[in-house]
């Protein structure tokens, strides 16, 4: 599933118990090379722990099962329907 | 058709559907190779108000293997940049255009060449116009001069184009896709009707197309000219694709892509993806790299299409029905090229890597007497040695599919009368029209002139 970077703000303030420091907000320098600001997410398959980021015209795929949880969670996959 | 709207995601994505690619020893300038790739099928010159162009989120690829083993060594890509100069109109042009640069060119498209080499990229021409389509005689007037204002010059020998032209493929889509009937045949086909002329499906669309003239030098690996047809140097394997970005999202005003550019439409050889690939696996032919195309090859050693034949036709392809073997001669065609041997003082083998790529004997010059059915009918610088603008690859293939290659690699096999004869009966037509020069493919039909297809068709059975 792809998710929008803006999805992610609702985890952003460090609030969750796997994660060991508080998240800086980007700086205006970091913000300034992102070029037009957009970044795409994509969870191809949530058991694999794998978070495939799109940027510009590079991709970037991370390995780690707590940001895919988060990501899924943050997109309401836990959710009780 | 070569491979217009040949796969399901292709035929959903115009501008990036890979149609023909063309590679040819150029006539007029016989040191130089032309590759034309062409997009966006089936064009009805009326289509206004928002006429036909290039993607600006599509980039196309022209990739050449000089060394055989069926991996890109040169690349030549281009991107596409639109612009609206009168964003308070809803007109494509609003007067007449007569320049590129014309003010009343409400839609110009500017596009970028770059030439990759390895790690080395080289930006060949950058902000290069593309000519408007061809509406009428009142909004494009002159419009060859107009269009043939768009050739560029790139330096080192070449040149380019890219913009719309009239589409130079001919062939019966509406009997060969009705069952595979060819109408000057069908009086012999399973379900019968009177035998009757061909009708080319794709007279009077345009289609737009990307062409380049290289120098030879420039495509070798050794940068030498080669002169002997069998020096393994001597020939390069091609093919065109188009690519999207991985990621793509659709918010309220706009679309946009994020992430590298991946394959989404590939072409070489024609009709390899629509006539040997099955449907169910086409998206992934179009999206895998032709390095790795051994995955395809039993598609080819047993061609679905040469097993029908026999059935659609009783009794005429007796000698195919019985044929049980692989058949080596479309395995060479299509996947390898012919190695030297088969036929006497030609080759076009790439070594033994099955990869489907256009493959141009460079060394053999451009025919003075051109045989539209090329090396089938002992003309060595036409199809399947690269393809010309008007070579007639369907009747080749249609031919080598019903046998008539099979001697090629087994003289035992002795191929039915019909194998020769075979044609879906465009070839007599003369309906198409080319150029002597680059870009070779004719002017576009304008909007105002053409002539739409005829709501009631052919009586029926013609």
């Amino acid at each position: 599933m792809a998710v929008p970077i803006t999805a992610l703000s609702v985890i952003s303030g460090g609030s969750s118990a796997s994660s060991p420091a508080p998240i800086k907000k980007l700086t205006e320098a970091e913000i300034k090379r992102s070029g037009t600001g957009r970044v795409m997410l994509c969870v191809h398959d949530a058991s694999r722990g794998e978070i495939s980021i799109l940027q510009g015209t590079r991709e970037v795929i991370v390995k780690d099962h707590q940001l895919v949880a988060q990501v899924m969670r943050a997109a309401g996959v836990s959710r009780e329907s | 058709m070569s491979s217009h709207r040949e796969a399901p995601e292709s035929s959903k994505d115009p501008v990036a559907d890979n149609t023909d690619v063309y590679v040819f020893v150029s006539p007029d300038r016989p040191d130089t190779v032309t590759i034309i790739t062409n997009y966006i099928p089936f064009q009805n010159p009326a289509g206004g108000p928002t006429f036909y162009e290039f993607g600006d989120d599509v980039q196309y690829r022209i990739n050449i293997d000089n060394n055989g083993d069926g991996v890109t060594d040169i690349v030549y890509e281009f991107s596409f940049e639109t612009t609206v100069p009168n964003s308070e109109s809803f007109l494509y042009n609003t007067g007449p255009i007569e320049s590129l640069d014309s003010p009343n060119f409400n839609r110009p498209q500017r596009y970028t060449v770059t030439e990759v080499r390895g790690d080395s990229r080289t930006t060949l021409g950058e902000d290069l116009l593309s000519p408007p389509c061809n509406v009428g005689f009142r909004s494009t007037p002159n419009y060859p001069d107009l269009a043939n204002s768009a050739i560029h010059d790139l330096g080192d020998g070449m040149v380019v184009f890219a913009g719309q032209r009239l589409d130079g493929f001919f062939i019966d889509l509406g009997s060969i896709f009705d069952l595979a009937a060819l109408r000057p045949f069908q009086n012999l086909h399973l379900i019968s009707s009177a035998a009757a002329a061909g009708v080319n499906a794709l007279r009077g669309f345009n289609v737009h197309s990307i062409a380049i003239q290289i120098p030879i030098s420039k495509l070798t690996a050794d940068g030498s000219v080669p002169t002997d047809p069998l020096a393994a140097n001597s020939v390069i394997g091609v093919y065109a694709a188009a690519d999207r970005q991985k990621g793509r999202f659709q918010d309220e005003t706009q679309s946009y892509g994020e992430g590298p550019f991946t394959q989404v439409s590939r072409l070489a050889m024609p009709l390899f993806n629509e006539v040997l690939v099955p449907i169910a696996r086409k998206d992934e032919w179009n999206r895998s790299d032709p390095e790795n195309d051994s995955e395809f090859a039993p598609l080819v050693a047993r061609p679905e299409l040469a097993n029908l034949l026999p059935v659609l036709y009783p009794d005429v392809f007796p000698n195919l029905a019985a044929f049980t073997g692989d058949r080596a001669d479309l395995l060479a065609i299509f996947l390898t090229g012919i190695p030297e041997g088969i036929v006497p003082g030609f080759q076009n083998t790439t070594g033994s890597t099955q990869a489907d790529l256009m493959r141009l004997n460079m060394a053999i010059p451009p025919s003075e007497d051109p045989n539209v059915n090329g090396l089938i009918a002992g003309d060595a610088a036409g199809f399947p040695n690269g393809r010309r603008v008007f070579d007639d690859i369907a009747t080749v293939e249609l031919r080598a599919l019903a046998g008539l290659t099979i001697p090629l690699v087994d003289p035992t096999y002795v191929p039915d009368e019909a194998a020769g004869l075979i044609t879906d009966g465009t070839q007599e037509l003369d309906d198409v029209s080319y150029l002597s020069v680059f870009p070779y493919l004719d002017h576009p039909v304008s909007g105002y002139d053409s002539v739409p297809p005829s709501r009631s068709g052919l009586p029926q059975g013609k």
